[in-house]
C-alpha cells in the first residue's frame, strides 16, 4: 500500500492538489493575521488602519463634548459634519504617527508603569483607591471586551505622552533670546506726527449718483442687516442671594458645628526627619542583629552631637527621604506607621528618639516643628461656621425651589407670574439681544440656545430650568422678538451718501498724505512741512509699544519702521476714521534688563520656553507626517 | 531518489539512515531551540531595561518640573550612564542642555546637544536637536559653528524655525538685508513664536549697514 501512495505522490496531479491547497493559505491566511477583515476603513496611516467605527466613536465623543459645553445652544446643524470628521480625522492620524515614532525608537512601558497609571485613574477608585471590580465595569461600560486591550492603549498613549514630554520638556529660552525679547518687548521709539484731517474733504454739498448709491447698497447688503433678537423676562435662583438672609439660631448653629467639627478644625501637625535601617518584619535573628547594631551605631553619633540630617544623608535607608536630611515633612496623624506615629506625637521638639521598631524597620527619629491644632471652640472660628450653614441651608432651599420651579414652569408654561407669587422671587426683564448673547447672566450659550429655541421662541412657553452652574439656574420666557431683516434702501440712502462722500475724502487725504511724505523723503523737515502746510504737528516722544497717547495706528506703524541710523525714518498710515498720519521716527532705545524685575524675566525665559516645546513637537508631528504613508479613504 | 523493492527493505534503510545522522539532527534540534530561547532571552532582557529606563525618565521628568534640579540631574547622569543603549538616553541629554543652560553653561549644553544630536535616530527628533543646538552656540558665541548646523536641505515642517535660526546668525554676523529676508521666510514658513518674529524684523536697520550698538 504504501508503494501505490508512493507511486501516486510522484505524480504531477499531486503537486497540482497541493499547488491548489497553498493558494488559499497564503492569501487569506495573511489578513487574518493582520487582524483586518471587511471593516470599512477610515485612513491607513503607515499600514495601521484607523476604521471607520473608531473614527465614529472619536467623532461622537467630540460632539458629546461640545454639546456638555454649550447646553441648549449646541445645533448639530451648525456643525459642518464633513469638516469634523476631517478634523477628528487628522487629530486621529497625528496621534497614531507620534505613537508609531514613539514605538520605532524604542520608548517603553512596563507593566508595572501602566498599572501605576491606570490605579490613579479616578474613574477606577472607590473611597479614593484603585478598585478592581469598579476598574472592570467601567471598561465594559465603555466597551472594551477585556482589560488588556484598554491597557495596551494606556501603554500607547504612555509612550506617547513619554515623546512629548521628551520635547517640551526639555524646551530651551538661551539668556541671548531673553534679552533680546526684553529688549525688543520693552523698546521705546522717539516720535512726532502730524494729522492731514479727512473732515477738510468732506463735501457736503456734493451730489452722489443714484446709480452709485444703488450699486453701493446691493454691495454691502451685509452692512444693512439688522439681526434677529428678543427682549426675555426671568427669573434667577441663586444660592447666594438666598442664603444671604438666613440667621441661624444658637441652637442651630451649636448642632452643625459639633456635626461638622471635622471641617473646622486644624488637627495637630508635626514635622519630623528619621534615619531608617531597614528590616522587614519576617527578618531572622542575625539580621535583625546587624540591623539593631547599625541603628545604635546612627544613634550614638547623632546624641554625641552630630548633625541628625548629615547622618541620616549618610546612613539612612530610606531612598524618598534621606538626601533631604531624612525630613518627612508635616504631616498629621493617620498617615504614617502607627509605631512611628506614636513615636513622633509623644515626643518634644529637637529630642531626639527610638530606635523604634514600624513595619519598614528601625527608626531614628528627630522632631522639628509642632503645629497645634485648632482648640475645637465654637467661639473661635464662629464666623465660618455661620458662613457653612448659610451655604448648607440654600443648597437646601436651591434644591427645593429649583424642583417647584421646574413643576410650575410646566404647569404655567405662559407666565412667571405663578413661580413669583408662590416663591416671593423677582422676575427682571432684559434689553435687546441677538444670538450673540446679551449681558451678564444672558451671555452665557445656555440661556441663548434656550431663548431662540422652538418651544420658547416660537410656541411661547417657558424655558426649562437652565443650570448655570450648581448654585445658579434660571427660567426664562421671550417678552418679544424681531426677525433679522435687510434695511430698505430708502431708509438707508442718508447714510449711504454719507459713506461714499466719506470714501472720496478718505482717498483725498492719503494722496495729501503720500505727497508730504514724498517731500519728507526729498529731505524736508517734518517741521517745517508742518509749518508750510499748516497741519499740527504733535511730539508725544518716547513711546512703548503698548502706549495709548497717540492713536493706536500711529504706535503700531511707529514700531514696524526700520530702525533708523542716524537719519530719521517717516512713514504714513491712515486710521480708521479717515485721517492720515505722518510718522517721523527719530531714535530707538532699547528696553533693558537692568529696570527689569525677576518674575518679569522669568515670565519671559518660559514663554520662549513653551514656544519652543509647542512648536517644536507640532513640527515633529508634521515632519512625521509629511514622511508617512497616510491614506485617507473617501466615503 | 532510490527504488525499494520492499516495504522490509525500507525499513531498513530508513533505520541505517538514521543512525548516520541522528547526531547532526539532535544537534539541529538543540541549535534551533537554543537560538529561540536565547532570542527570547535576550529581548526579555532589552525589554527589561528599557521599562526601567522607561521608569527613571518619568521620574526625572516630574523632578525637573517640580524644580529638584539637582536630583534631576543624578537621573539624568544615570540614565546617560546605565541605559546609554536606550533613547531615554537622548531625553537625558536633552534634559542636562536644559540643566546646564539654567546655571549658565552654554558650553556643556552644547556637548550635551551634540551626542543627542549624534545619537538618535529619529530624523525627526534630530531636526529639534540641531535647532536647540544652533540656539545654544549662538549663546555660546560661536557663530560660524551655528552656521554651520543649518541643513543643505530643510524640510518644509521645520522650514519656519530654520529660517529664524538663519535670521538670527545674519544678525549676528551684521547683515540686515539676509536677516530681512529670513525672517520674512520664517514668518511665512509658520514659525513658532510669529510676534517675537516680527518684532525682530521690524527691528532691522533699513539699509545694508551694521546694526547699531546701542541696547
Amino acid at each position: 500500500m504504501l508503494q501505490s501512495i508512493r507511486d501516486r505522490a510522484q505524480g504531477w496531479i499531486a503537486w497540482a492538489i497541493v499547488i491548489l491547497i497553498s493558494i488559499p493559505f497564503a492569501l487569506w491566511g495573511i489578513q487574518e493575521y493582520l487582524g483586518g477583515g471587511s471593516e470599512p476603513v477610515a485612513a491607513e496611516v503607515n499600514g495601521f488602519e484607523i476604521t471607520e467605527r473608531d473614527l465614529d466613536s472619536e467623532v461622537q465623543n467630540f460632539l458629546r463634548e461640545m454639546r456638555a459645553r454649550l447646553g441648549k445652544a449646541f445645533n448639530p446643524e451648525l456643525f459642518d459634519e464633513q469638516k469634523i470628521r476631517r478634523q477628528v480625522l487628522d487629530s486621529m492620524i497625528e496621534r497614531q504617527l507620534i505613537n508609531q515614532a514613539s514605538q520605532d525608537m524604542g520608548l517603553q512601558a512596563g507593566p508595572a508603569l501602566v498599572r501605576t497609571t491606570i490605579a490613579s485613574f479616578p474613574a477606577f477608585q472607590k473611597d479614593g483607591q484603585f478598585d478592581k471590580a469598579t476598574y472592570e465595569q467601567a471598561l465594559r461600560y465603555q466597551g472594551y471586551v477585556a482589560p488588556g486591550q484598554f491597557e495596551e492603549r494606556v501603554r500607547s498613549s504612555l509612550i506617547s505622552g513619554q515623546l512629548q514630554t521628551a520635547i517640551n520638556g526639555t524646551a530651551l529660552a538661551t539668556e541671548r533670546e531673553v534679552e533680546q525679547a526684553v529688549r525688543l518687548l520693552h523698546q521705546q521709539r522717539d516720535i512726532a506726527f502730524l494729522t492731514v484731517p479727512v473732515e477738510q474733504y468732506i463735501d457736503a454739498e456734493s451730489v452722489v449718483g443714484e446709480d452709485e448709491i444703488k450699486k453701493y447698497y446691493t454691495a454691502n447688503q451685509e452692512q444693512f442687516r439688522t439681526e434677529e433678537r428678543v427682549r426675555i423676562e426671568y427669573l434667577v435662583l441663586d444660592a447666594q442671594t438666598l442664603g444671604e438672609t438666613i440667621e441661624p439660631s444658637e441652637g442651630e448653629l451649636e448642632t452643625f458645628f459639633s456635626a461638622h467639627v471635622d471641617q473646622f478644625q486644624q488637627p495637630e501637625q508635626r514635622k519630623a526627619s528619621h534615619i531608617l535601617v531597614s528590616l522587614d518584619a519576617g527578618a531572622d535573628a542575625a539580621a535583625e542583629q546587624v540591623a539593631t547594631e547599625k541603628i545604635d551605631a546612627a544613634a550614638r553619633r547623632v546624641r554625641s552631637g552630630e548633625d541628625f540630617a548629615l547622618v541620616a544623608r549618610e546612613v539612612s535607608e530610606d531612598p524618598g527621604s534621606a538626601q533631604a536630611g531624612g525630613d518627612l515633612g508635616l504631616f498629621a496623624r493617620g498617615i504614617m506607621d502607627p509605631v512611628f506615629e506614636e513615636a513622633v506625637f509623644a515626643a518634644e521638639v529637637g529630642q531626639v528618639v527610638g530606635p523604634v521598631r514600624s513595619q519598614f524597620g528601625l527608626h531614628l527619629i528627630l522632631v522639628t516643628e509642632v503645629q497645634e491644632g485648632g482648640s475645637g471652640e465654637l467661639a473661635d472660628v464662629r464666623e465660618e461656621v455661620v458662613k457653612a450653614y448659610r451655604k448648607n441651608e440654600a443648597e437646601k432651599i436651591l434644591y427645593d425651589y429649583a424642583e417647584r420651579v421646574a413643576d410650575m414652569a410646566y404647569e404655567h408654561p405662559d407666565s412667571l407670574e405663578p413661580i413669583r407669587d408662590a416663591l416671593a422671587l423677582a422676575v427682571e426683564t432684559s434689553d435687546w439681544f441677538g444670538r450673540a448673547g446679551g449681558d451678564g447672566l444672558l451671555a452665557a450659550p445656555k440661556v441663548v440656545g434656550a431663548a431662540f429655541s422652538e418651544e420658547v421662541l416660537v410656541e411661547g412657553q417657558n424655558s426649562d430650568l437652565i443650570e448655570l452652574s450648581p448654585e445658579r439656574m434660571l427660567v426664562l420666557r421671550v417678552l418679544e422678538h424681531e426677525e433679522a431683516a435687510v434695511r430698505a434702501l430708502d431708509e438707508v440712502r442718508g447714510e449711504i451718501v454719507a459713506e461714499l462722500r466719506l470714501a472720496h475724502a478718505k482717498r483725498a487725504a492719503q494722496q495729501e498724505g503720500q505727497a508730504l511724505l514724498d517731500r519728507l523723503q526729498g529731505g524736508e523737515t517734518l517741521d517745517a512741512v508742518a509749518s508750510t502746510s499748516g497741519y499740527t504737528l504733535e511730539e508725544p516722544g518716547s513711546i512703548a509699544r503698548s502706549d495709548r497717547s497717540a492713536p493706536q495706528e500711529v504706535v503700531r506703524r511707529a514700531f514696524t519702521l526700520p530702525r533708523p541710523d542716524g537719519q530719521t525714518e517717516y512713514g504714513g498710515v491712515q486710521l480708521p476714521s479717515g485721517d492720515y498720519a505722518i510718522i517721523a521716527l527719530k531714535t530707538v532705545q532699547d528696553g533693558s534688563l537692568a529696570g527689569l524685575e525677576e518674575p518679569a524675566l522669568d515670565q519671559q525665559r518660559s514663554q520662549i520656553e513653551n514656544t519652543d516645546g509647542r512648536a517644536y513637537f507640532n513640527e515633529l508631528a508634521q515632519y512625521l507626517r509629511a514622511h508617512a504613508e497616510v491614506k485617507i479613504i473617501q466615503q | 531518489m532510490d527504488v525499494y523493492a520492499t516495504d522490509e527493505e525500507q525499513v531498513e534503510a530508513i533505520k541505517k539512515w538514521w543512525k548516520e545522522n541522528w547526531r547532526s539532527i539532535f544537534g539541529g534540534v538543540a541549535l534551533g531551540l537554543g537560538l529561540v530561547f536565547g532570542w527570547r532571552a535576550w529581548v526579555a532582557h532589552t525589554t527589561g531595561i528599557g521599562e526601567q529606563a522607561s521608569v527613571y525618565f518619568e521620574q526625572m521628568a516630574n523632578l525637573m518640573q517640580t524644580g529638584q534640579t539637582e536630583l534631576a540631574s543624578q537621573q539624568a547622569e544615570r540614565l546617560r550612564s546605565e541605559f546609554s543603549a536606550t533613547p531615554y538616553a537622548v531625553f537625558a541629554a536633552l534634559a542636562q542642555a536644559k540643566m546646564h543652560l539654567g546655571k549658565g553653561d552654554a558650553g556643556a549644553a552644547k556637548a550635551s546637544l551634540e551626542w543627542a544630536l549624534n545619537t538618535t535616530d529619529q530624523e525627526g527628533m534630530r531636526h529639534v536637536i540641531r535647532l536647540r543646538l544652533g540656539r545654544v552656540l549662538l549663546q555660546a558665541g560661536d557663530v560660524s559653528a551655528a552656521t554651520g548646523i543649518l541643513p543643505a536641505t530643510v524640510p518644509s515642517a521645520f522650514a519656519g524655525e530654520y529660517a529664524e535660526l538663519e535670521g538670527d546668525i545674519a544678525v549676528a554676523k551684521g547683515e540686515p538685508a539676509i536677516a530681512r529676508a529670513a525672517y520674512a521666510r520664517a514668518l511665512q514658513g509658520g514659525a513658532g513664536n510669529k510676534a517675537l518674529i516680527q518684532m525682530k524684523l521690524d527691528d532691522l536697520p533699513a539699509e545694508l549697514a551694521p546694526p547699531s550698538a546701542g541696547s
